[in-house]
């Protein structure tokens, strides 16, 4: 339920570096480091079990490339996580920070306003968290909202950038050219590119992305034997944009040590407001 | 009520408010300035050939080679707001069963991307390249000049294909201009449907309907006869 409340982590095309695993590694876990940009801008640890990795596609002679990458994006999957784990952290902080009775826990002598502090706090939750549902049933979309977390289209978009989607087809349907966020069958990895092929009309339709960044188009990234992707895997259109907000969950996600430094802010302010 | 800290908040809270306020009006500007692009594209030379989609594939695809020539003049679209406008010229084709001639087939055959000076450090380009677009504008944040396009005879980007593999003989395909504005902040607009306050539709920017032609054999084949 919480994890739901999170402005929703979005990585575009993760791989672009990516660690050469020799085949001498497989079956075991090993610390390897992802690329997640072009560029290489910002590198991320990961552990991996390669035992696991090596079930969804071992078959280096043939496709080496595919290997490696899919070790990456299960590598990234998990950073993913943190992500939105960091994105709960910074919620809560926000909350706390924003409400002047919160950081005025020290008065917990008082069992009526203990309580009264906690309904608010309750309060607080629940808006934010109906906010963010009614958002999504407003754009029909799961994840009304995304921070960009790869370099894949720039540089229209950079990491950090936050964009509002739409993933209602009131007037016509989705068509090429458009930003879409879309999931991978089997993988829990949004991506955001762009629409450069459509064949057919509707919700049969066969579409296909790329980002504006990237050489090749997005066939090597869909799940193995998917070559297009269908309507029902866009979880919905760029329509708005919003530069840097973002980073905040970002630089959470990559530098835990700054969470850790968020919380111990927050206890100092409960603990020496004392009025 | 006066700690430092409700003090804090206070500023941090005011700060927001002025940064998103701000960030609304910009984004509001756009909608002052008005927008008439204007576009001609024709397809030259078409081809199509047979290929595969990857090196180590089996199957055998038809691929289609258009040259086009384009002339477009979007340097409406270029205001402070702008961070790059992204161009494309895409082909269109109806189904082989469909009779009431609706182009159900999309594909992009040639892009690019067009920054605004300001977002000119952006782009993922080599760094002669990039002295060169930088040198371009010459301290200009904003330059309309780069939305004047003249391509000649451009060969595509891309070389497009159907999912049956089977394009060679296709009739009816036309070659559209579309653009996408990506602000600095605010709402991403596309090639408009409709006119909008001072906001035209692209004049233009649509070819003739033209028909892919067989498959060209092998140049070596050719050489043999």
């Amino acid at each position: 339920m919480q994890s739901k409340l999170v402005v929703g982590g979005v990585c575009s095309e993760p791989i672009r570096n990516g660690p050469e695993v020799a085949p001498t590694q497989y079956g075991g876990t090993a610390k390897v480091q992802v690329s997640s940009t072009p560029s290489g801008l910002l590198d991320e640890f990961a552990t991996i079990d390669f035992t696991n990795a090596i079930t969804v596609s071992h078959d280096p002679h043939k496709f080496p490339p595919l290997t490696k990458r899919l070790n990456i994006e299960l590598a990234f999957s998990s950073i993913l996580n943190a992500h939105i784990q960091s994105a709960c952290y910074l919620v809560a902080a926000l909350t706390a920070t924003s409400l002047p009775s919160l950081t005025m826990l020290s008065a917990l002598g008082n069992p009526r306003q203990a309580a009264a502090q906690i309904l608010n706090f309750g309060l607080i939750l629940s808006t934010a968290f109906m906010m963010w549902k009614g958002l999504s049933v407003i754009a029909d979309s799961p994840s009304p909202i995304v921070v960009v977390l790869s370099g894949s289209m720039e540089p229209a978009f950079q990491r950090g950038d936050l964009l509002f989607l739409w993933n209602r087809n009131l007037l016509e349907d989705t068509k090429v050219g458009e930003i879409v966020v879309y999931n991978v069958k089997g993988k829990d990895i949004p991506i955001v590119h762009r629409l450069v092929r459509k064949f057919g009309t509707g919700e049969g339709a066969k579409l296909l992305t790329k980002g504006d960044n990237n050489v090749a188009d997005d066939t090597e990234l869909y799940a193995r034997g998917q070559d297009y992707i269908e309507r029902k895997d866009i979880i919905g259109s760029v329509v708005a944009y919003i530069p840097l907000v973002g980073y905040v969950t970002i630089m959470l996600s990559e530098h835990p040590w700054l969470k850790t430094v968020m919380l111990g802010i927050m206890g100092l302010v409960v603990v020496l407001q004392r009025e | 009520m006066h700690s430092t800290i409700v003090r804090a908040q206070n500023v941090f809270g005011f700060f927001t408010t002025v940064a998103f306020v701000v960030a609304a009006l910009i984004a509001a500007s756009d909608l002052t300035v008005p927008r008439a692009p204007k576009a001609e594209v024709t397809a030259n030379s078409v081809q199509v050939v047979k290929g595969r989609p990857h090196y180590y594939s089996t199957k055998k695809e038809e691929y289609a080679v258009i040259r086009f020539t384009m002339s477009a003049d979007l340097s409406s679209l270029f205001t402070w707001n702008t961070k790059q406008v992204f161009v494309w010229v895409s082909a269109s084709w109806p189904n082989a069963t469909s009779t009431d001639g609706e182009l159900s087939n999309e594909a992009v055959i040639w892009d690019s991307i067009i920054t605004n000076p300001s977002a000119d450090h952006l782009m993922n380009i080599g760094p002669a390249a990039m002295k060169k677009l930088v040198k371009s504008a010459k301290g200009k944040s904003i330059d309309p000049k780069r939305g004047i396009l003249a391509l000649k005879n451009q060969k595509p980007k891309y070389q497009i294909t159907a999912p049956t593999g089977k394009l060679a003989e296709t009739n009816d395909v036309v070659l559209k201009v579309h653009y996408n504005v990506q602000p600095w902040v605010g709402v991403l607009t596309w090639t408009p449907q409709i006119e909008f306050l001072g906001w035209k539709k692209l004049k233009g920017g649509v070819s003739k309907a033209f028909a892919l032609p067989a498959i060209k054999k092998k140049e070596t084949a050719e050489k043999k006869a």
